[in-house]
């Protein structure tokens, strides 16, 4: 997971989520996003980012997103097993 | 087969099979109408419609959605039964096939009817027999008042936890879905107690426990998750054994064993038959017996999951059997008889002589001369490696 | 209304659709479906039909879905929606469920238009309360890009190929937004995937109508369609821009438009960027070119006649 700050906001992007499709560098209005050298994600001008969210909504593989510091909100839990993607006991 | 004397009243197979779902009372009920079936669920509906249930009907627009509605209400938690024929269960069947591995005890009344084509409504069983592969539990009805039983212990045939795969309950098209009978029904809250409350496993309405209902499987996991289905169906050997005795306590009807066995264990000659020719078959045999010859009548309840070895131990002895069908696998012999000829070769190493009749295709009707003519053919000996027909002008 | 920020909040209470699937990179698809998914504020059951979501989303033992989740078949994500939403009101009367539900089924252009026409015709029908989203990416493409009711005239596919006697899909799609609006339902809506405020207020509306829901929503395919990843959201805000997809609701039988495009896009900006299409620019295919156009040009003129008001967001 990288992250990326900026004053009270930060960006996350999860390199092995992304596709590298590019969605996001073209959805972003102010340019903040390249695909690097391996084919991900990065956010090279955070610091023209303007914490719109646009990219997080359009990133067809939940790779990036924004947040604000300090008042993260305490998400419902998962089971570990469904974060990582691995088995879940479902109904043959 | 002994009826209780109490409170008998005058009902047709699908009459009778009706009541049953009333008592039952299930939650969702997806149903298309077609021939014979029909007036199982148009008494249904009038039963809902005068209160008698709280069941919803949903009157949907085929078969096939009738199946899928139902794999969705019971996968959603719901108990569910629906009734088909024929093509019905034809345009339904890649659905029931689903409903087996996706583990949903949906009850499935059946009208036994002919296949097209060409188009035909009578009473055959290639309808059932088309399905004998999709994962099902098949109960054959020798009349209404089977057609109410059995219907019965489907319910909780199918919701028991080591089961939970849907069971088929058939009874002939128009021979009894059509004709009236003497039927005892149980006193409903008894029915009740019986049936007791479906406990869902993995409901989906469950929004706080969320499951993944109908994966993408690919052949490194599609083959084990098959086999689990295996054992579904060897269970319900297990589970239609002890609720026998539960039933048996309630209403004085014992269904013992797989198989209705009539004047089998000293018979010389047996038929053996599925459903309601198997009446016109005892009448033959009492007639045969006054005459001298030793025959009897093995007849399945249980066609899926198959009692082999049970119906093998059943026949070891016996100078000669003949298995009627009243379905043909095209380019084979007859379902039934496939099964039964496969049972005695897996378990005896001596075996009767065994013999294939095909009869009643379309709704054609078997008097009792063409069955006392099939037991003829068994003591003179005639050849068993032709398949025979009973009532075809050839 | 719902807006980014809460979108996004909503999700990282609860991720009712995650990442780690296996769906194309640039594949919009996902996008429709988080969108929607975090737009509805009730707890929702989702029914799959077979296609590229559910395939894609579902490869035992793992899941993209935590919420309850059901794929039967094909052809019938209508019919097992009106399964699960009928047992839904029943267990609700009987007092074993006090919770308010929403039910989603999700279908592509073949699972919907064609295969599945049926089952969405019965549900509409007999009026059960639940929302039908169809991915329309035009095409059978889970299964390698074969025509489907959906594709647009002269697209390539596998099954239409170009060839010396063929110049692709020989006929036109049909209107299945149209179709559905003939049921009497209470909310349709035609949405985009590039206009995501205007999809979430539909899944939004569609939510909170008391009977059945329908949203068509254009979802770009980019293998499929021939474009590079990135462009998925931009080539599907072309197809409302040339008024190929306008974006429109049908309220309780009453039409409502809720995009006009300052300027109205000629058809060829929608169809030069998708290699499908790149035949038609070849000089024998100028007529197919100009009755695209007309077409195109037939129908919007159509649904400004039938919109009693414009109302945009």
């Amino acid at each position: 997971m990288k992250r990326y700050e900026q004053g009270e906001f930060f960006l996350e992007i999860e390199p092995r989520r992304c596709k590298g499709c590019g969605v996001c560098v073209q959805s972003c209005p102010k340019g903040v996003l390249v695909l690097n050298a391996e084919g991900k994600a990065d956010a090279k001008e955070i610091a023209q980012c303007i914490f719109c969210g646009i990219c997080e909504q359009r990133c067809p593989d939940f790779a990036i997103s924004v947040h604000k510091k300090h008042s993260h909100p305490h998400p419902r839990p998962l089971s570990p097993l469904r974060e990582r993607g691995e088995g879940v006991r479902g109904l043959v | 087969m002994r009826v209780a004397t109490e409170r008998l009243s005058l009902l047709t197979g699908a009459e009778a099979a009706a009541h049953a779902m009333r008592q039952i009372d299930p939650d969702v009920v997806p149903v298309y109408p077609i021939t014979p079936q029909t007036p199982i669920i148009e008494t249904f509906a009038q039963f809902v419609a005068d209160g008698l249930c709280h069941t919803e009907i949903i009157n949907v627009e085929s078969e096939h959605s009738a199946m899928s509605a139902a794999v969705g209400a019971s996968c959603a938690g719901a108990r569910v039964i629906t009734a088909t024929s024929s093509q019905g269960l034809a345009l339904m069947l890649e659905i029931v096939y689903i409903a087996s591995s996706m583990r949903c005890p949906i009850v499935i009344a059946v009208g036994s009817r002919a296949l097209s084509g060409p188009i035909n409504i009578h009473c055959d069983h290639s309808d059932s027999m088309m399905a004998r592969d999709a994962g099902c539990v098949q109960l054959f009805a020798e009349n209404a008042q089977e057609a109410y039983d059995l219907m019965l212990i489907a319910q909780r045939l199918a919701e028991d936890h080591r089961v939970l795969v849907p069971v088929m309950v058939m009874q002939d098209g128009f021979t009894i879905t059509h004709s009236a009978e003497p039927v005892a029904l149980l006193p409903d809250e008894v029915v009740k107690e019986f049936v007791g409350e479906y406990e869902p496993l993995y409901p989906l309405l469950d929004v706080d426990h969320p499951t993944t209902q109908g994966p993408f499987a690919l052949p490194d996991y599609y083959f084990e998750l098959k086999r689990q289905q295996v054992d579904a169906l060897d269970a319900a050997r297990t589970v239609w054994l002890e609720l026998q005795e539960e039933f048996a306590a309630l209403s004085g009807r014992r269904y013992h064993g797989f198989f209705e066995a009539y004047k089998l264990s000293d018979a010389e000659y047996v038929l053996v038959i599925l459903s309601s020719t198997a009446g016109t078959a005892k009448v033959t045999i009492d007639r045969l017996r006054r005459k001298g010859v030793k025959v009897g009548l093995l007849r399945p309840w249980v066609f899926r999951p198959f009692p082999a070895h049970e119906i093998a131990q059943a026949l070891a002895g016996k100078r000669a059997v003949a298995v009627l069908d009243r379905a043909i696998s095209l380019g084979s012999w007859g379902p039934l008889y496939l099964e039964i000829s496969a049972a005695l070769g897996r378990y005896l190493p001596t075996r009767p002589t065994l013999y294939n009749y095909i009869y009643g295709l379309g709704g054609r009707d078997t008097p009792p001369e063409l069955l006392a003519s099939v037991v003829t053919d068994m003591q003179n000996e005639v050849d068993p490696t032709v398949l025979r027909y009973l009532g075809l002008r050839e | 209304m719902p807006n980014t920020k809460e979108l996004a909040h909503r999700e990282e209470l609860h991720k009712r659709f995650t990442g780690a699937h296996a769906l194309c990179a640039g594949c919009g698809i996902p996008i429709c479906v988080r969108t929607i998914l975090n737009a509805i504020e009730e707890p929702v059951v989702v029914i799959n039909a077979t296609g590229c979501l559910e395939v894609a989303t579902t490869r035992y033992p793992t899941t993209a879905w935590n919420v309850p989740w059901i794929h039967v078949a094909f052809e019938n994500a209508a019919a097992v929606a009106s399964g699960v939403e009928t047992a839904y009101r029943v267990l609700r009367r009987r007092g074993k469920i006090s919770q308010e539900i929403r039910f989603v089924a999700f279908g592509g252009d073949g699972g919907t238009y064609d295969i599945g026409l049926q089952a969405l015709s019965g549900a509409l029908e007999r009026g059960h309360r639940f929302i039908y989203v169809c991915y329309d990416n035009e095409a059978y493409m889970n299964t390698g890009n074969q025509r489907s009711g959906a594709t647009p005239l002269a697209a390539q596919t596998s099954t239409t190929p170009l060839g010396e006697k063929s110049f692709g899909k020989p006929q036109r799609r049909k209107d299945l937004t149209e179709i559905v609006a003939a049921h009497h339902i209470p909310y349709v809506a035609q949405a985009s995937i590039s206009d995501w405020y205007d999809l979430a207020r539909k899944a939004r509306q569609a939510a909170s109508v008391d009977g059945p829901a329908f949203l068509n929503v254009l979802s770009t395919c980019p293998r499929g369609w021939g474009h590079p990843t990135d462009q998925s959201v931009k080539i599907a805000r072309l197809a409302v821009e040339t008024c190929y997809w306008p974006l429109y609701e049908i309220i309780e039988g009453r039409w409502v438009l809720n995009y006009i495009p300052e300027e109205k896009l000629p058809i060829t900006e929608w169809l030069r960027p998708q290699k499908r299409f790149a035949h038609l620019f070849e000089p024998q295919h100028k007529e197919l070119l100009r009755q695209i156009q007309q077409q195109v040009d037939e129908e919007w003129e159509k649904l400004l006649r039938k919109c009693e008001r414009y109302e945009a967001l």
